[in-house]
C-alpha cells in the first residue's frame, strides 16, 4: 500500500493589518488573511483565534445587542474570554460561511476548511502574584477556543505556554534560581490547563455542559502545546515537553483528561533552533511519535535565530527538514491523534505569493519525502488509516434539467450553460456550508460527503446533510422560476417546461477515500452504491407515482441515516419498507411522508 | 510608460502597500501611520527624524505593515503591561527624499532600510522622552558620506533576511527596551554586534531581553532577573554568556596600567592601535566608556559607565582628532601611524545611528570610565580602557595579546639570526637592516586556515601544508595534517613589514603589487595561554622566507619555527 502524505495548510496569521479593515472606509470588516487565501485556491487553513484587528470582526458575528467590557476590545485574551456558548455558535456559523462564500477553487472536490486552531494566550501560566486575572482569562480563553474548534469541526487547537521569565517590571519577581521560576511556572501551567476542564463561575455551565458532551463523545478537540526556542519559553524543548507532560498527566483532579486530550505541536522551526543539537530535538520528536502525542505540526524556515518565519527552503535545505517531514508522514500512516497536516506558518509576512510558495514548496517536498520512504521500504505497518472515511453520503439528482435549460433549439449554450453552472454551484456552496464536501458532479446531480469527524457532536453531521438537502430546493425553485419568467417573455406561444425537481438520497456509511494517486479525494466502496441505488430507486419508484405539479424535492434515507436524526427530525420521515438494491442486497428505506403513497396492497 | 515604475532596483518593491494579494498597491502619504493617534504619528515621526539625523538627507516612507520582531516578541511576551498591545511591531521601509528632476528616482532615491515600531499605547508622552520610545529596531545602510574611501565599516548582508527582507548591506541598530527601571547598554551593544557577525561567524543572535535571561542563569542563583537588569555586566562575564549561548566568541582588552601600560598616552596609543586592527579585522566592539564624557549633558553629571557599540572608523586622522603619537617635527610620519583613524563610527542608543565620535574624545571617554559592578575586584579601580570584541566562536586569544606576544618574539629572533632580515633588504635592492624595530611595522589579520594557505602559501604544496600541520599538531594526537588545518579554524597572523618596501619605488624598481611581509606569525585562536615562570606563553608558529617562497622557484617549501610552544 502507498504510504498517505499529510495535507498543507496554512496558518492565517500570514496577514496581520495594520488596522481594523472597517476603519479604512464604509465596508465590514474582513478576515482578509482567510479571504484572500481561499480567493486564491488555499484548501486547508489553521485559523488564527484571534489578533488585535480581528476583534471588531468577530463582535460583528455575535448578536447585536451584545456589549462587551472596554478591554475587550482591545485586547484579544479579554475578547476570546468573554464570549458565549452562543457567540462561539454564531461566529463558527459566519466562519463556515466564510469559507463557503470566498472559496476560489474547484467546488468539487474537498471542501476548504479548517484544520487547526492556532492561539496565542502566553500568560496562561503566570503565577498569581504576576497577573491572576490574565490567567484566568486566558484559561476561559482556551476553554472557547476548544468549543469554536469543535463548532468548526476541527480537532487540534495549538497552544503556547509562555514565557519562562518573571515580567519584566521586575518588582514582584524575588525568584533567583531561573531553575526554580521555571518548575514553578510549569506548575501553574499544569494547573491552568486542568482548570479549562473545571467550572469555574456559575455563568459557564452551559459551557461546561457543552464540554461534558464532547468529552463523553470522545470528540473534545485536543489541546496541543507549542514549542517556543530560547531560555525565555516555558516549553523550549521536545524533552522539556515530555517532562511537563508526564507531569501534568499525573497530578491534579483533571490529569486524566489532559492525559487523553494534551498533545504536542512541532514547530519544526523552532525545533531545529531549539538546542545546540537539532539530532537530540529530532530524537525528542521520535519518542513523543513514539508514544502517540504529536496533534500537529507547524513548518517554516528561519536564519539561525528566533527571527521571522519565511519559506522553507530559503535557509535550510530539503535535507534538513526532510527527517522532520518523514515523522509528519510516519505520523499520518500510524497514528490516531495527528491532525494529518503540515501547517505552514509565515507570521505577518503579509503577502499571499509567498505563501503560496510555502504550500507548494511544502507539498512537493512532502511527496519527495513519501517517495523516500517508500523506497527505502522502511517498515511502517499503518495502523490508522485516514483513507477510510465515516460520514453521510448525499446523493442529488437535478430532474427536468434538460427541459428547462436545453430544450429550445435557438437557445444559447453558453448562456444557458452557465445559469445550469451556477445552480449547481450555489448548490455546492450549500453544502459546503454545512461542511460537506462535493465529491462529484454528475452532469445534473452531486454526490456529498459529510465526515464524521468534521462534527462535534456527532449528530450535528446529521442534522446539516438533511438541511443541505432541504436547503437545495429553494435554489432550484428561485431558478425553476427565474427561468419559466424568462421563456414565457421571450415566446410565450410555446409551451414552459415543467418545474425542476429534486431527488435526495441520505446514508450513512463508510468509504474508501484514496489520498494519493490519480482518483485522489474520490469516494469508493459499498455505501457509495447504496446511496446512488437509493437515488435511482427514487426516480424509478417514487416519482413516477407522484403527479408532476407536487413533485418538489424527495428525500429517502436509509435506516443507517434515520436512526441517527433528532427525534424532531426523524418524524419528518416515515419507514418505507425494505427495498432490494441491485448487487447489494435489502436495505430499510425511509422517505418524505408527504411523498409516502398509500399502502401497498 | 512612466519611469517611475520602470527601475532595476528591486527595494522599490518596498515603496508600496503592501496589500496582501499585491493587486491594488496604494502609496501612503509620508506622515500616514494608520495605526496611530494622530498625537502618536507625530511622536513617530519625530523619532524617524532622529533616526536619520546623520544621514544629512531627506526621508520618504516606503510600505508600512505589521511584521515579526524578535526584540519585541521578547519584549512583550515577559511583560504584563504590554499584553494589550499587538504581538506584532510595525515595519516602515525609508528611501531617500528623491532627487528632483532626476528620470531615474522620480519616486525615491535609494533605500535607506526599514524601521520596526513599537506597537500604538493610545497615547504619546506628554513629555518627549530622550530615548527612543518607538523605534525598537532598525537595519539600515549607511549614510551617504560613509561611502567615501576612508570609511571602514563593519557590516552585514545576513540580518535583513532574518525578516523576509531582500538581502542588503546593513547593520542592526537596537533602542533599549521600555518598561524597565534601568537596561544595560551592554545589553543591546552586544545583541546589536551579534547580528554583525552572525554571517561571518555563524553567531546566533539574541535580543536583549534574552542576554538578560541569559545572565540570570548564568548568576546561578546569586540573583533576581531585575538586579541582572539593572546592574549591568563586566565584559568578562558577558563574553561568557555569549559564548555559552550565541555560538560566538570574541575577546576582551585591557589596556590598564597594571598591566605594564605606562601613562595615559602610551595606553590611548595602544588602544587606538589595537580598535583600529580589531575593525580592520571585521570585529565590531564594545567599547566601555563614561557616558557623561561621550554625550555631555547641560549639567555636569556623575561618571556613569556605559557600553559604546562601535563598528566602524574614518581612516586616516586630522591633528586635532587625536591626543597621543603623531612625529617629531621633520620626522616622516610612519605609515601604520598615519592610517589610524581620527573618528570611530558607532550606534548611539539617545543619539541614533552612524554616530562619528572623534578618536581623541571617545578614548578620552574609556579612560573616565568607571568600573562596573560586574568588573571582577582586580581591575575595578584601575584606570584604563577595556572593550570586548566579537569573533568566531573558541577564540581564547585576543588581538592585543598576539600584538605583544609578536614584538617580544620577533626582537630576540632578529638579535640573535638577522640573516633573513638582512636578504628581505637585499630583495628590495637595500643593504644591512633597519636597525631601529620600533619602526617595523606589525599587521595583524584575523585569517581561517584556507585563507593562510591561499595568502602565505603561495605554492600549496602539500609538503608546505604538511609542515604547517605539523607545527600545529598537539603533542601526541594523531590526526591526519588534513584535520588538524581543519580543526585549527580561524587564525591570528601579524605580518612583519620592515621600512624597505615602502622605499621601493623611490629606487626606480618595480614594486610587487602586494608586498611581502619578512615573516608572518600565527596563533590558533583556540590555543589558550601557558602561564610559566617566565610570563604567559602561547604556541605561536613563525613562517619564514616567504618572499623567497613567493619569488624564487627554487624556494618549495615552507620554513617554519614554532617559536613558542604548549607544554
Amino acid at each position: 500500500m502507498p504510504l498517505i502524505s499529510p495535507e498543507v495548510s496554512l496558518i492565517s496569521s500570514w496577514h496581520v493589518p495594520l488596522v481594523e479593515p472597517a476603519t479604512h472606509g464604509p465596508t465590514p470588516p474582513s478576515l482578509a488573511a482567510l479571504q484572500i487565501g481561499l480567493q486564491n485556491r488555499i484548501l486547508f487553513h489553521d485559523l488564527y483565534f484571534l489578533g488585535h484587528t480581528d476583534i471588531q470582526w468577530y463582535k460583528g458575528q455575535c448578536d447585536p445587542s451584545r456589549s462587551f467590557p472596554d478591554q475587550a476590545l482591545k485586547s484579544p485574551v479579554a475578547f476570546a474570554a468573554d464570549l458565549t456558548l452562543d457567540d462561539l455558535k454564531r461566529i463558527a456559523a459566519a466562519l463556515n460561511r466564510l469559507l463557503a462564500e470566498n472559496f476560489g477553487g474547484t467546488l468539487v472536490g474537498p471542501r476548504p476548511r479548517f484544520v487547526a486552531l492556532a492561539t496565542y494566550w502566553p500568560c496562561i501560566s503566570l503565577p498569581e502574584a504576576e497577573g491572576g486575572e490574565l490567567r484566568k482569562q486566558s484559561i476561559q480563553a482556551v476553554r472557547n477556543s476548544l468549543l469554536l474548534a469543535s463548532f468548526l469541526g476541527c480537532r487540534h487547537v495549538e497552544v503556547v505556554a509562555g514565557s519562562a521569565v518573571p515580567e519584566a517590571d521586575c518588582r514582584r519577581a524575588t525568584e533567583k534560581k531561573a531553575g526554580a521560576y521555571r518548575s514553578s511556572r510549569l506548575a501553574t501551567l499544569a494547573e491552568s490547563l486542568q482548570e479549562v476542564f473545571i467550572n469555574v463561575n456559575a455563568e459557564d455551565r452551559e459551557k461546561e455542559q457543552s464540554l461534558n458532551t464532547l468529552l463523553d463523545q470522545g470528540t473534545l478537540p485536543y489541546l496541543c502545546l507549542e514549542i517556543e526556542p530560547g531560555k525565555n519559553y516555558l516549553i523550549n524543548s521536545a524533552r522539556q515537553f515530555l517532562e511537563f507532560y508526564d507531569g501534568a498527566i499525573t497530578g491534579g483532579r483533571y490529569g486524566h483528561i489532559l492525559d487523553r486530550y494534551l498533545l504536542f505541536n512541532a514547530d519544526i522551526a523552532h525545533l531545529i533552533l531549539a538546542g545546540s543539537d537539532p539530532e537530540m530535538e529530532l530524537e525528542g520528536l521520535r519518542t513523543i511519535c513514539e508514544r502517540d502525542l504529536l496533534g500537529h505540526m507547524h513548518l517554516s524556515d528561519h536564519t539561525r535565530s528566533h527571527a521571522a518565519d519565511l519559506t522553507p527552503g530559503v535557509y535550510h535545505f530539503f535535507s534538513q527538514f526532510c527527517p522532520w517531514l518523514e515523522i509528519a508522514i510516519e505520523s499520518v500512516n500510524t497514528s490516531r491523534v495527528f491532525s494529518g497536516a503540515v501547517a505552514v506558518e509565515l507570521e505577518a509576512c503579509n503577502d499571499v505569493n509567498e505563501a503560496i510558495r510555502a504550500i507548494a514548496r511544502t507539498s512537493r517536498w512532502i511527496d519527495a519525502c513519501r517517495k523516500r520512504l517508500e523506497e527505502k521500504k522502511k517498515a511502517i505497518s499503518p495502523t490508522a488509516d485516514p483513507q477510510v472515511l465515516n460520514g453521510v453520503l448525499l446523493a442529488i439528482d437535478i430532474g427536468n434539467s434538460t427541459a428547462t435549460f436545453f430544450s429550445r433549439e435557438n437557445d444559447s449554450v453558453v448562456a444557458r450553460g452557465s445559469e445550469l453552472e451556477q445552480m449547481v454551484g450555489k448548490i455546492c456552496q450549500e453544502i459546503l456550508l454545512r461542511r460537506g464536501s462535493v465529491l462529484s458532479f454528475t452532469g445534473d446531480g452531486v454526490i456529498a460527503f459529510f465526515q464524521e469527524t468534521h462534527y462535534a457532536p456527532k449528530s450535528e453531521m446529521f442534522k446539516f446533510a438533511l438541511n443541505a438537502a432541504q436547503e437545495i430546493r429553494a435554489i432550484v425553485d428561485q431558478v425553476t422560476a427565474a427561468r419559466r419568467t424568462q421563456l414565457e417573455a421571450v415566446s410565450p406561444d410555446q409551451p414552459v417546461p415543467r418545474r425542476i425537481t429534486l431527488r435526495a438520497a441520505l446514508h450513512q456509511g463508510r468509504v474508501y477515500m484514496p489520498a494519493t494517486r490519480h482518483l485522489r479525494h474520490q469516494a469508493i466502496g459499498r455505501d457509495v452504491v447504496i446511496s446512488t441505488r437509493l437515488l435511482d430507486w427514487i426516480s424509478k419508484t417514487i416519482e413516477p407515482a407522484v403527479p408532476e405539479d407536487d413533485r418538489g424535492i424527495i428525500i429517502a434515507m436509509t435506516k443507517s441515516f434515520h436512526r441517527n436524526l433528532p427525534p424532531d427530525l426523524a418524524t419528518i420521515f416515515v419507514r418505507w419498507g425494505e427495498v432490494e438494491f441491485r448487487g447489494i442486497g435489502k436495505q430499510e428505506v425511509w422517505l418524505d411522508k408527504a411523498y409516502v403513497l398509500p399502502p401497498r396492497a | 510608460m512612466s519611469s517611475a515604475y520602470d527601475h532595476v532596483d528591486p527595494y522599490r518593491a518596498y515603496l508600496y502597500g503592501p496589500t496582501p494579494d499585491d493587486s491594488a498597491c496604494d502609496w501612503l502619504p509620508n506622515t500616514v501611520l494608520p495605526h496611530y493617534s494622530s498625537e502618536e504619528a507625530g511622536a513617530v515621526m519625530a523619532e524617524l527624524e532622529r533616526l536619520f539625523a546623520a544621514y544629512q538627507a531627506g526621508f520618504i516612507l516606503g510600505a508600512r505593515h505589521s511584521s515579526p520582531s524578535p526584540t519585541w516578541r521578547d519584549e512583550s511576551v515577559s511583560d504584563v503591561s504590554k499584553h494589550e498591545l499587538s504581538r506584532f511591531a510595525t515595519r516602515v521601509h525609508v528611501f531617500e527624499e528623491p532627487i528632483v528632476g532626476s528620470e531615474h528616482t522620480q519616486s525615491a532615491g535609494r533605500y535607506l532600510g526599514f524601521v520596526c515600531l513599537r506597537p500604538p499605547k493610545e497615547t504619546a508622552s506628554k513629555v518627549p522622552s530622550p530615548c527612543f520610545e518607538y523605534v525598537i529596531e532598525a537595519e539600515l545602510v549607511r549614510p551617504r558620506h560613509m561611502f567615501r574611501p576612508r570609511y571602514h565599516l563593519v557590516h552585514t548582508t545576513t540580518s535583513a533576511p532574518r525578516l523576509g527582507v531582500l538581502p542588503f548591506v546593513s547593520t542592526a541598530f537596537m533602542t533599549p527596551r521600555t518598561g524597565v527601571a534601568a537596561s544595560t547598554c551592554v545589553h543591546l551593544a552586544i545583541s546589536q554586534a551579534l547580528h554583525l557577525v552572525m554571517g561571518r561567524f555563524g553567531a546566533k543572535p539574541i535580543s536583549q531581553r534574552e542576554f538578560e535571561v541569559c545572565l540570570w542563569h548564568e548568576a546561578n542563583g546569586t540573583k533576581t532577573i531585575e538586579e541582572v537588569a539593572k546592574e549591568g555586566v563586566g565584559l568578562r562575564t558577558a563574553l561568557k554568556v555569549i559564548e555559552d549561548n550565541c555560538r560566538v566568541g570574541g575577546f576582551t582588552a585591557d589596556f590598564s596600567e597594571h598591566l605594564g601600560f605606562t601613562g595615559e598616552v602610551e595606553i590611548c596609543r595602544e588602544a587606538h592601535r589595537c580598535l583600529t586592527d580589531t575593525l580592520a579585522n571585521g570585529l565590531p566592539v564594545i567599547l566601555m566608556v563614561d557616558h557623561n564624557h561621550l554625550i555631555p549633558g547641560p549639567a555636569k553629571r556623575p561618571p556613569e559607565p556605559h557600553a559604546a557599540f562601535i563598528f566602524g572608523m574614518r581612516l586616516l586622522h586630522s591633528g586635532h582628532e587625536i591626543s597621543h603619537g603623531g612625529c617629531e617635527p621633520g620626522e616622516l610620519m610612519r605609515e601604520d601611524e598615519a592610517e589610524l583613524p581620527g573618528t570611530f563610527i558607532g550606534h548611539d542608543s539617545i543619539r541614533g545611528p552612524y554616530v562619528e565620535w572623534s578618536a581623541k574624545h571617545i578614548l578620552a571617554s574609556a579612560m573616565v570610565c568607571p568600573p562596573l559592578p560586574g568588573d571582577p575586584e582586580d581591575v575595578k579601580q584601575i584606570k584604563g580602557i577595556r572593550f570586548l570584541a566579537l569573533g568566531p566562536h573558541g577564540m581564547k586569544i585576543g588581538l592585543p595579546e598576539v600584538r605583544q606576544l609578536a614584538v617580544k618574539l620577533v626582537l630576540p629572533h632578529w638579535r640573535a639570526d638577522p640573516t633573513i632580515y638582512e636578504e628581505y633588504h637585499r630583495n628590495f635592492g637595500h643593504r644591512g637592516t633597519d636597525a631601529n624595530p620600533t619602526r617595523w611595522r606589525f599587521v595583524t589579520r584575523l585569517l581561517a586556515m584556507h585563507e593562510v594557505l591561499k595568502k602565505y602559501l603561495h605554492d600549496n604544496a602539500p609538503s608546505s601544508r604538511a609542515a604547517l600541520a605539523e607545527a600545529f599538531r598537539d603533542v601526541g594526537a594523531s590526526m591526519s595534517s588534513d584535520m588538524i588545518l581543519k580543526q585549527v579554524g580561524y587564525c591570528w597572523a601579524v605580518e612583519l613589514y620592515l621600512p624597505a618596501y615602502r622605499q621601493l619605488s623611490q629606487f626606480g624598481q618595480d614594486p610587487p603589487s602586494r608586498p611581502q611581509p619578512l615573516l608572518v606569525l600565527l596563533w590558533s585562536i583556540r590555543d589558550s595561554f601557558v602561564v610559566r615562570p617566565a610570563g604567559r606563553l602561547c604556541r605561536a608558529i613563525m613562517l619564514l622566507d616567504l618572499v623567497n617562497l613567493a619569488t624564487r622557484p627554487d624556494y618549495k617549501s615552507l620554513t617554519y619555527r614554532v617559536v613558542s610552544s604548549l607544554p
